[in-house]
């Protein structure tokens, strides 16, 4: 384990923003995620709110708690000479149907880059996303990891209202949208799976860090999986 | 099981508790009441825990009665309320019989709080029954109340009322600046952006809601590099400001992360001294250091926290 150099910023009175993208060993939000799930392991952590994104870490703490005491729970965790048993980012399989209404922008995407529909389906089905935060809404991830060649800057006119499960491309970003919201970017696919259930604790299956993985589906497999919209079968976890 | 009927839903009426805690990481903002201070004042009236659901409600109180049984409530943040025909003082812990409709009426501010002996009963999801709006999750069926909603009450602790006693003043300032600590994004924007922010008068835009205020006034634009920045975690209180220069105050439902620069972040009870802002009014800002910011909340929550063990203590 390397030594983390992390700056952090006090945000208004019980909150500091920790940046990590100036610590010479910065890679890839890895460190992020490593002083994230260690803190969430420290019981002075527990009345804490924190988001991770990119190359941040953003904690709200009690008024009662002390700053002193913030920092050096946070020290320890960045210090930590060995991560014990931080377990790996997990790899979600998450189906897709790239065809017709479900995904109404995939043709202008398609066109936009001179490619065929398909070839749009094979370039973003095939690599392995990161996800780099969680936000604008309950769930919806940011990916890295789209082929630069799909990049497609955001619609002109946000739609008012996006179907949940809508697979997305935004500028050189992929996501997904767990609820039903307005949104911007275009829409090429989607799952037929619920990602956002108060029953599942927690509500949603990955997190930052986490690995996603789209398989392309036909119209039948997905009219069949809408069946079983909560099954969480499909999270083949590697 | 005893429960209240809302006869009038009121402005905008909704169940929060203290909050939701250890979900923002997913993008579940926090939620809670916008003005803790009355939320904790209202709940101590009745000798409810500060971890028991009241109904936060914007600019009208509503209307309601308990059909089966005897209720004992509080209000914080009105002057006075109508029990059946008869007009009492608010700032009280209060009892209405059987059937006998509670008329909050107006506000005094832009928010007040009913609290119940016993707490609202509703589903805990996810830790809390916060309503959460953009979620549509928790408080009553994850939406503001309506005419006829049944809402359950907690059976009451079996210790007596604390002291039928009288809130300090709840009148809120809406006089002088917001504190805020500015920072941390101030690289974002030309040096004389902090200057003209902190000099100028900021109005309410209608564009806002429980997740922002949006404001208008002289734009303080934030350098083209800004845009090109990735996203980060933002708290209640952050203010952000787009390419145009008009900032938004994040509030308790916001966007868990953002993308533009932040100015400037408000002290969390300045937030509750915010929410009950006249939307008429203008506001402006002042800046204190990070020491004195953390001293000037402490102390607003230590009193704030001494009252609520005192009235308790005196039970």
């Amino acid at each position: 384990m390397t030594q983390v150099a992390i700056s952090w910023y006090i945000l208004g009175d019980f909150n500091i923003r920790l940046d990590f993208s100036k610590a010479p060993e910065y890679e890839n939000g890895d460190s992020v995620y490593r002083v994230f799930e260690q803190l969430r392991e420290d019981n002075r952590t527990s009345s804490w709110h924190m988001v991770p994104a990119y190359q941040t870490l953003t904690i709200s703490y009690p008024w009662n708690q002390s700053l002193q005491e913030v920092l050096s729970a946070v020290n320890e965790s960045v210090s930590a000479q060995n991560m014990p048993k931080m377990p790996p980012s997990r790899r979600f399989e998450i189906p897709v149907c790239y065809q017709g209404d479900l995904g109404p922008d995939l043709p202008f995407v398609a066109r936009e880059h001179l490619m065929s529909p398909d070839e749009v389906i094979r370039l973003h089905s095939q690599p392995e996303y990161r996800i780099e935060a969680i936000g604008f809404s309950p769930g919806f991830p940011y990916l890295s990891g789209l082929p630069r060649e799909l990049a497609t800057a955001r619609r002109n006119t946000p739609r008012t209202r996006v179907p949940a499960g809508s697979v997305a491309i935004g500028g050189l970003q992929s996501g997904v949208y767990p609820l039903s919201t307005p949104g911007g970017w275009h829409l090429i696919g989607r799952t037929p799976f619920i990602l956002f259930n108060t029953a599942n604790t927690p509500p949603i299956p990955y997190q930052f860090g986490d690995r996603l993985h789209f398989s392309p589906i036909s119209r039948d497999e997905y009219e069949e999986l809408l069946q079983h919209p909560y099954s969480t079968d499909f999270w083949k976890r590697t | 099981m005893s429960f209240i009927e809302i006869v009038k839903p009121g402005g905008l009426s909704h169940i929060q508790d203290r909050g939701r805690t250890g979900f923002e990481y997913l993008g579940l903002s926090r939620c809670g009441p916008l003005d803790f201070r009355l939320f904790a004042m209202a709940q101590t009236l009745v000798g409810n825990s500060l971890d028991d659901a009241a109904i936060e409600m914007t600019y009208q109180g509503l209307d309601f009665l308990s059909p089966h049984d005897p209720v004992i409530f509080s209000v914080a943040g009105v002057q006075d309320i109508r029990i059946g025909s008869c007009i009492h003082p608010a700032r009280t812990t209060l009892e209405a019989g059987p059937g006998q409709r509670v008329s909050i009426g107006r506000l005094t501010g832009q928010r007040a709080y009913l609290a119940v002996r016993g707490g609202f009963d509703t589903p805990r999801v996810l830790g809390s029954r916060s309503t959460d709006f953009t979620a549509g999750i928790g408080g009553w069926q994850g939406r503001s109340l309506r005419a006829g909603d049944e809402i359950p009450v907690k059976a009451p602790p079996p210790h007596r009322i604390p002291a039928f006693d009288m809130l300090p003043d709840d009148t809120p300032d809406c006089d002088s600046p917001l504190h805020v600590v500015v920072g941390p994004d101030t690289g974002e924007f030309p040096p004389e952006a902090v200057n003209t922010f902190l000099k100028a008068e900021y109005a309410f835009t209608s564009a806002s809601n429980l997740m922002g205020i949006r404001l208008s006034g002289p734009p303080i634009k934030p350098r083209d590099e800004a845009a090109s920045k990735v996203s980060r975690g933002m708290v209640p209180g952050s203010i952000q400001v787009p390419p145009d220069g008009q900032p938004i105050i994040l509030l308790n439902q916001r966007g868990t992360i953002g993308g533009y620069p932040v100015v400037a972040t408000l002290l969390s009870p300045e937030l509750w001294r915010l929410a009950q802002w006249p939307s008429s009014k203008k506001l402006s800002f002042v800046a204190l250091s990070p020491a004195k910011a953390q001293a000037y909340s402490h102390g607003i929550y230590r009193r704030l926290m001494a009252w609520c063990e005192g009235v308790v203590g005196q039970s």
